[in-house]
């Protein structure tokens, strides 16, 4: 009896500890941000059970001390925050009421639109027909990222076709939420319907999976006229209307509720700016033609005359698997196109060329892009008449506008710039150069170029800012306005340079960088290139459980240089070939750094899976799932695939000051395959000069060495990023609930242990009062 | 094992014929022929399966190949012939094939048995097409009770309570619109023509002002304004509103000098003027 009533004490212990809900929550989609305003924003996110949701916010991580409540208990989570500031960066969590679930740090940031009819600079990022949630998806994706650097994009609006096959939930999961993840947290998406999300979601009633995922503007909430649909929508930000339509599944025709909302909401607008897009392109010779399908037609019988006659300046699109841009065109609605008269200006846009900018008079004209390159297999059918460029390979637009300036650019899956068109509006100063991007240190010349567009400027301004464009400081005064001019890098350290030239004689007539540049005695440098020795385990067996940590004993491996592999005859070092193919094969590389390191990337030749852990922390993989010796890559690769991945260290810093081990596994695909091959190029940047522990100031060109030569078991580091903080799990999430055993589990295991123990000792007859079982009949 | 075979042979054999006579909507459409290739190749495998052929007609009528989608319809319907899915496919089919009459007839049936707004709404167009006025605007009412459609449906259905003389309950279905699709433009517009119509300028002048209050540029709805107010004899107020239009319509043309700026201007000025 005694024994009964301590077990039932123990249970009830138990059930009091417990955490409500058996089960740990966590997100499994985002967060993600929406319908972004001057003063709102709404942030979405979906859990593993239902549950009401809270998001908490504020505008230092310390002080997040706003929160507002999704009050339904539900899986989806929509909560909008109101009462916000323009331009103004929060952060945020996503939670429940009692705990938050993700978020709460540097990398889970928005920042509101800026007040209305605000000149800029802002960035868009155009992306379209990109869900596959494949390799190339990802290097259009890391691509963009390396190319703007710190000037991420403000806005990312998709073209449609970001879930394929079907637009099916799990492959909006694949192709768009986990692969822009990082994207989304803290930029707000504006997407079109494509047609393959058509096949699961209807316009018509406004549900399926794409309608489940955003919420957009139906009742003009972020500016425009009320749609009342979510199929098409429209909304401002800082100087730029923009127009999205469904060219997929609304009634295309000029009376309809689509095209006679689009006339009304275009007259509504004051905003200098109009960009327009919808996913059937109106003028495409890519895998599309829009001279003989419905869609296109009807958009451009239909949708341009209204729009062209309101200003348009920029028309996106997709569907079409290329990238197409158009000279400054007007008035070409007619089946099948012809420049005919259309094309208003044949130059090539690109400020360097002896057309320079396109410029707009009298409202007339506008660019098209064809962005449909953004991550599926792309092709052409011919050169449509009014297009400049025609590339089929894949990639993404940006497009920076700042006052009357509008320039696009596109940026290959390579990081190749293949594009860059200028528009302007009246008369303009337009800057060239620095763009953003570039890298300078204290003392060097810094080249500033511009073009002077319409009226005549006599004198310029030259004005530096280092904190990405807060304040200025004239760095040249009054000069002859040549076009350039050249002015040395001051002795400071800053990731967030910007340079803009002025017309001394009208202050407002001004343009600046497109993105920020750097200035620091620790620009990024290849710490590792291709073809850098590493040491590689090829034994055709495991090396033991620790083999990616820092503190491996690594002496015995053989060392090689890059590229290592067999198969290809394109070895620098040839490995074992053995058959069957071994699954696994191992390398391992010290590298060491007198500093903390503040961004890396790398790019991995590959074939075929691999996967890429620093100092013990995984940070990269490609087609691999187990880790162990026996696993095979999930997938085949192509022959000497290159992956590149810019590391996300604002969480889990894997870098430590020292050494540093870089571990990597390279799997086969099958016991068949014919070749293995392997190399890898690492760039990192440095923290800036900062005072040393002894009071001086660290070495103005700090070191990063090859470490091949120190002591392996040297680090001590492997388990704690830099900053001593706990590591993430292997996927880099940092959106589960702990699950360290609470108090109440141990409680729980007491009573279960006391339970089987007193069975134990009732162990013997069964009561004869019980009776005999029922036999099945 | 042999009725397997047959249907095995019969699926193979029709995805040869697929693959070939769509052979040119494939290469128009990359997205289309992989499809296209995928459900082919299901089928192939799984030939007794009624929802592969379902899809796949669907997609061949999309790519205005009907006569292929027949031959998956017909096949599909021996397996199921009373199946939802391959009785709503026929309808399709039958459109396709420009048989509205016999559409009809189909779409009778299922409405009759299932009543789902999709139905109504269906028929409810078909009808239009048809000209059978009154029975369309029976079957919008009952798919727009049950909340669906598109802002076109809630159009449509106004527009044609109006052919037939039914103002009012056009004017109420266009509110409820307004209602469920958050003060959709081309609704309000619509219900501004209506209430102009039936004579309710206040009501008119109402939805103009509470549109035109979050409108940055107010000359379209200064110029509507006007006009309801002109012709409900209000002449003192229409020309000041035709003043505030001119110089909203003179501001955006210096602002955005695009054409639809130079005509809002135009209009205007006519307006001001006394012209039409």
């Amino acid at each position: 009896m005694k024994c009964r009533v301590l077990v039932q004490l123990l249970l009830a212990c138990a059930f009091v500890a417990a955490p409500r809900g058996a089960h740990a929550q966590t997100v499994v989609r985002g967060p993600y941000l929406q319908i972004g305003t001057p003063t709102s924003m709404t942030i979405v996110w979906r859990t593993d059970v239902a549950s009401e949701g809270r998001v908490r916010y504020g505008e230092s991580l310390a002080a997040m001390s706003g929160s507002a409540d999704d009050s339904a208990v539900a899986v989806q989570h929509e909560v909008r925050i109101t009462g916000l500031k323009p331009g103004t960066r929060y952060f945020y969590s996503v939670g429940t009421k009692s705990q938050a679930l993700a978020g709460g740090d540097a990398a889970h940031a928005f920042r509101t639109s800026p007040t209305l009819g605000t000149r800029g600079p802002y960035r868009l990022w155009i992306v379209g027909d990109s869900g596959t949630g494949g390799s190339q998806q990802a290097a259009v994706r890391d691509a963009m990222l390396a190319h703007v650097g710190q000037s991420r994009p403000d806005l990312f609006l998709h073209m449609g076709d970001m879930a394929y096959n079907d637009g099916k939930d799990a492959e909006f999961q694949v192709g768009f939420f986990n692969m822009y993840q990082s994207i989304l947290r803290d930029t707000v998406c504006w997407p079109t319907m494509g047609n393959h999300e058509g096949h699961s979601a209807s316009s018509s009633t406004q549900s399926g999976p794409y309608y489940d995922a955003y919420v957009l503007p139906k009742a003009a909430e972020a500016g425009g006229l009320a749609s009342g649909t979510e199929a098409y929508y429209s909304f401002d930000y800082a100087n730029a209307h923009f127009v999205v339509l469904d060219s997929h599944d609304s009634p295309r025709s000029p009376t309809g509720a689509m095209l006679t909302w689009l006339k009304s909401d275009l007259a509504a607008t004051s905003q200098p700016w109009v960009i327009a897009y919808w996913h059937h392109p109106p003028y495409t010779k890519g895998s599309h033609d829009s001279d003989t399908e419905g869609q296109l037609r009807d958009m451009r019988e239909n949708a341009l005359p209204i729009l062209e006659a309101a200003g348009v300046d920029l028309v996106l699109g997709g569907h079409s698997h290329i990238y197409e841009r158009s000279y400054l065109v007007q008035g070409a609605y007619a089946t099948p196109t012809v420049a005919g008269n259309h094309i208003i200006d044949n130059g090539s846009g690109a400020l360097d060329s002896s057309g320079g900018p396109y410029t707009k008079s009298g409202g007339a004209g506008a660019v098209y892009i064809v962005a449909g390159h953004g991550g599926t297999g792309v092709s052409r059918k011919g050169t449509h008449p009014l297009m400049f460029v025609t590339e089929a390979i894949n990639g993404s637009t940006l497009v920076d506008i700042e006052g009357n300036v509008l320039r696009g650019r596109n940026v290959r899956f390579d990081g190749t710039v293949s594009d860059r068109f200028t528009l302007v509006k009246g008369d303009a100063l337009v800057l060239s150069a620095p763009d953003g991007g570039e890298s300078y240190t204290p003392g060097d010349p810094i080249s500033v170029k511009w073009v002077t567009v319409g009226a005549a400027v006599a004198k310029v301004d030259v004005e530096l800012s280092t904190d990405d464009g807060k304040t200025w400081t004239t760095v040249l005064s009054g000069i002859t306005n040549s076009g350039s001019a050249t002015f040395n890098a001051p002795a400071v350290d800053t990731q967030q340079a910007r340079v803009r030239v002025r017309d001394s004689a009208q202050p407002s007539k001004v343009d600046g960088s497109d993105g920020a540049f750097t200035i620091t005695s620790s620009a990024p440098r290849d710490v590792i290139t291709f073809g850098d020795t590493w040491l590689y385990f090829d034994e055709g067996r495991d090396p033991g459980a620790s083999w990616m940590d820092s503190g491996f004993d690594d002496k015995s491996w053989p060392s090689g240089a890059g590229q290592l592999g067999y198969g290809d005859n394109d070895e620098a070092t040839k490995l074992f070939d053995a058959s069957p193919n071994r699954p696994s094969v191992y390398f391992r590389k010290h590298i060491t750094v007198d500093r903390a390191v503040a961004a890396a990337a790398l790019r991995v030749l590959h074939d075929d899976g691999v996967a890429i852990w620093i100092n013990g922390q995984r940070v990269f993989d490609r087609y691999i799932q187990g880790t162990d010796y026996a696993s095979f890559a999930t997938q085949t690769s192509n022959d000497n695939e290159i992956s590149s991945a810019t590391l996300d260290l604002t969480s889990q810093n894997p870098f430590v000051v020292g050494d540093n081990v870089i571990a990597v596994m390279v799997k086969q695909a099958s016991a068949t395959s014919s070749d293995l091959s392997f190399d890898l190029q690492l760039t990192l940047t440095l923290a800036p000069n900062t005072t040393q522990p002894d009071g001086g100031v660290a070495d103005a060109n700090p070191s990063v060495s090859d470490g091949s030569a120190t002591d392996a078991g040297a680090s001590d580091g492997a388990a704690a990023s830099s900053d001593g903080t706990p590591k993430a799990d292997d996927s880099g999430c940092s959106c589960s609930t702990p699950t360290t055993p609470s108090s109440a589990l141990w409680l729980a295991l007491l009573a279960v242990l006391a339970l089987a123990w007193r069975r134990r000792r009732n162990r013997g007859p069964r009561p004869e009062a019980r009776g005999p079982r029922p036999e099945r009949g | 094992m042999r009725c397997r075979l047959a249907s095995r042979l019969a699926a193979l054999g029709l995805a040869v014929l697929v693959w070939g006579a769509a052979g040119s909507a494939a290469r128009a459409d990359a997205g289309f022929a992989a499809r296209l290739r995928r459900l082919s190749e299901r089928i192939e495998r799984e030939p007794l399966r009624v929802d592969l052929f379902v899809a796949r007609a669907r997609l061949l009528l999309r790519a205005r190949q009907p006569q292929l989608a027949r031959h998956d319809i017909d096949r599909a319907a021996r397996f199921a012939a009373r199946s939802f899915a391959v009785r709503r496919v026929r309808v399709d089919l039958a459109l396709a094939l420009g048989r509205r009459r016999a559409a009809l007839r189909l779409l009778d049936a299922l409405v009759a048995e299932d009543g789902r707004a999709a139905l109504w709404l269906a028929r409810a167009r078909l009808r239009l097409r048809l000209a059978q006025l009154r029975g369309a605007a029976r079957d919008f009412e009952r798919a727009l009770e049950q909340g669906a459609g598109r802002p076109d449906d809630v159009l449509g259905y106004a527009r044609l309570l109006q052919r037939l003389g039914r103002r009012s309950a056009a004017a109420s279905a266009l509110r409820r619109g307004l209602a469920w699709y958050g003060g959709a433009v081309a609704l309000r517009l619509a219900l501004i023509e209506v209430e102009r119509a039936r004579g309710h300028t206040d009501c008119a002048l109402a939805l103009v002002d509470a549109v035109m209050a979050s409108a940055p540029v107010k000359t379209q709805w200064l110029l509507r304004r006007a006009e309801l107010l002109a012709s409900a004899g209000r002449l003192a107020e229409a020309r000041r509103d035709r003043a505030r239009a001119l110089a909203a319509a003179r501001a955006q043309l210096s602002r955005r000098p695009s054409a639809l700026s130079r005509k809002l201007y135009a209009r205007a000025l006519r307006a001001t003027r006394g012209e039409r």
